[in-house]
């Protein structure tokens, strides 16, 4: 029972940040129709940021370091967005060039993060030490605390998305783009703060993960295949979908890692996948022709 | 005079679709444009509402240039357009749909006024405010595009073939809405494939023909 109910935690505090990072993914390709391949090189680099402003170059408590990577990453994305993406969007085929050219962007960050700062690992402090004794079960308190962040990081973003007069803009632009455009929407603005939110997205999911799976160049790829995983089995688009998908994938992952191992997780993964897309070819809720 | 287009030219990558037409759209008129399938009666209404790009020619609204302004830089003048193919965000309510209308915060002071209108005028979308606008019968997915278009604080509607895909007794109703919406002061310029089902409505029809202005007849 005590074992089922710390698996249980575990799960849900891990899809809960895999739901934030692969939110950042879903919001993008909602929005703009794009795949963003250095979705996990920018996780990746505001890792590194993180690590800088804590440990490498200032000693902020890790908790400061968010909140000041917060609109340094949305910044970041804006630019990402204008000088990678924009650019190639009057093209005809700009849905494969844009794709491309994130990928390009991808290495650009990888290997500049290599030059950087060494091909040898590094971590990040936890937000908290310690543990937490719930009746029987003990959870470390970073964990808890990921829990907590992650679950009103993604209900902030659902209020935002429903309730303000921008967040509905986005969402008018993922469902219809002239639409958006005819009621006098300016769809090029709804882009650029799409890939802002989704980089502080990444940011706030490489804060909280970084205390365990550290730190590396080429280490946002495995996070990446994840976020895209959870994107396809939730329905490319759907932000509803990507909130269960998460914490499907969350408690199977903690399941797998408690009974098998770690390296079974991603094989696993796809079992699953596999499945329900033999099911539902669009994932859980995905509606998107296109 | 309201709408004001000369010589306009208007290219689809390499495929030229209007090939210099001129009309010119009178203040609180209902303007009619007809003319077959493929013959660029819905590219004159997207080029004027800025969905289009725009080759040669000009264009004045009230005396204004408007060529190469952007559709949220006309929506904010209160040019408006209503799309055939409506072109409503499916998986939002209506209400949400006629809400983003008066995006633009021109139009949002006004939403309140405009939302007893387009209710007075369409009651069906009042009964359905929480529904998706995907669920939407073909006849009230028109409404709600109208309504939405009304929302945005419109001057000028640009209104195209809101007949497509009703039956004939919704299609007189849609029409007399549209009268409605002229007789409050709205100039429409409106695009149907027919004459018999505006002659008797609209005060101006002009014919498009392979991209040109065909004939000028006053009803």
């Amino acid at each position: 029972m005590q074992q089922v109910l710390e698996i249980l935690v575990s799960g849900l505090s891990q899809g809960a940040v895999y739901c934030v990072f692969a939110l950042g993914l879903s919001l993008v390709y909602g929005t703009s129709r794009i795949l963003n391949f250095a979705h996990g090189s920018m996780y990746m680099t505001a890792a590194y940021l993180a690590w800088l402003l804590t440990a490498g170059w200032l000693t902020l408590p890790v908790g400061v370091a968010l909140l000041v990577l917060v609109p340094v990453l949305f910044l970041f994305g804006v630019g990402v967005e204008r000088l990678v993406i924009r650019p190639l969007r009057p093209h005809a085929n700009w849905k494969t060039a844009t794709m491309m050219a994130t990928l390009g962007f991808a290495f650009v960050l990888d290997n500049l993060n290599l030059v950087l700062f060494g091909p040898t690992s590094i971590t990040l402090a936890p937000l908290v030490e310690g543990t937490l004794a719930l009746g029987p079960v003990v959870i470390s308190r970073q964990s808890a605390v990921t829990l907590v962040l992650a679950v009103l990081v993604v209900a902030a973003l659902q209020v935002f998305l429903t309730h303000s007069a921008f967040g509905r803009a986005m969402r008018a632009v993922s469902q219809d783009m002239t639409g958006a455009e005819m009621v006098g929407i300016r769809v090029g603005r709804v882009y650029a703060a799409s890939f802002g939110i989704s980089a502080v997205l990444a940011g706030v999911a490489a804060v909280l993960l970084s205390p365990v799976y550290l730190i590396s160049p080429l280490g946002g790829w495995a996070p990446f295949l994840k976020a895209f995983v959870i994107v396809v089995f939730g329905g490319l688009g759907s932000t509803q979908g990507v909130l269960y998908a998460a914490f499907i994938l969350g408690l199977v992952e903690a399941v797998v890692v408690a009974e098998l191992s770690a390296s079974w997780t991603m094989p696993i993964w796809f079992l699953v996948l596999l499945t329900v897309l033999m099911v539902r070819p669009r994932g859980l809720l995905g509606s998107w022709g296109d | 005079m309201s709408l004001e287009i000369r010589d306009l030219h208007v290219f689809y990558g390499d495929f030229h679709v209007l090939h210099g037409v001129s009309l010119t759209v009178e203040e609180g008129q209902l303007a009619g444009v007809i003319g077959a399938n493929g013959h660029g009666k819905s590219t004159l209404l997207k080029a004027i509402c800025g969905l289009v790009p725009v080759r040669a020619g000009s264009m004045t609204y009230r005396g204004e240039r408007i060529n190469g302004l952007s559709a949220p830089d006309l929506v904010a003048r209160g040019i408006v357009y209503v799309a055939e193919v409506r072109h409503l965000f499916a998986q939002m309510t209506v209400r949400e749909n006629l809400m983003l209308g008066a995006y633009l915060p021109r139009a949002r002071k006004a939403a309140a006024r405009n939302l007893d209108q387009v209710y007075s005028l369409y009651p069906r979308l009042k009964e359905r405010e929480r529904q998706l606008a995907g669920t939407l019968s073909g006849g009230e997915a028109q409404m709600l595009a109208l309504g939405r278009g009304l929302m945005s604080e419109a001057a000028f509607m640009a209104i195209d073939e809101p007949s497509l895909g009703l039956a004939p007794g919704l299609t007189a109703t849609m029409l007399d809405t549209i009268q409605a919406i002229n007789a409050r002061g709205i100039t429409i310029l409106l695009v149907e494939q027919s004459l018999a089902l505006i002659a008797d409505r609209v005060h101006a029809v002009h014919e498009i023909e392979e991209g040109r202005i065909a004939a000028l007849a006053h009803a």
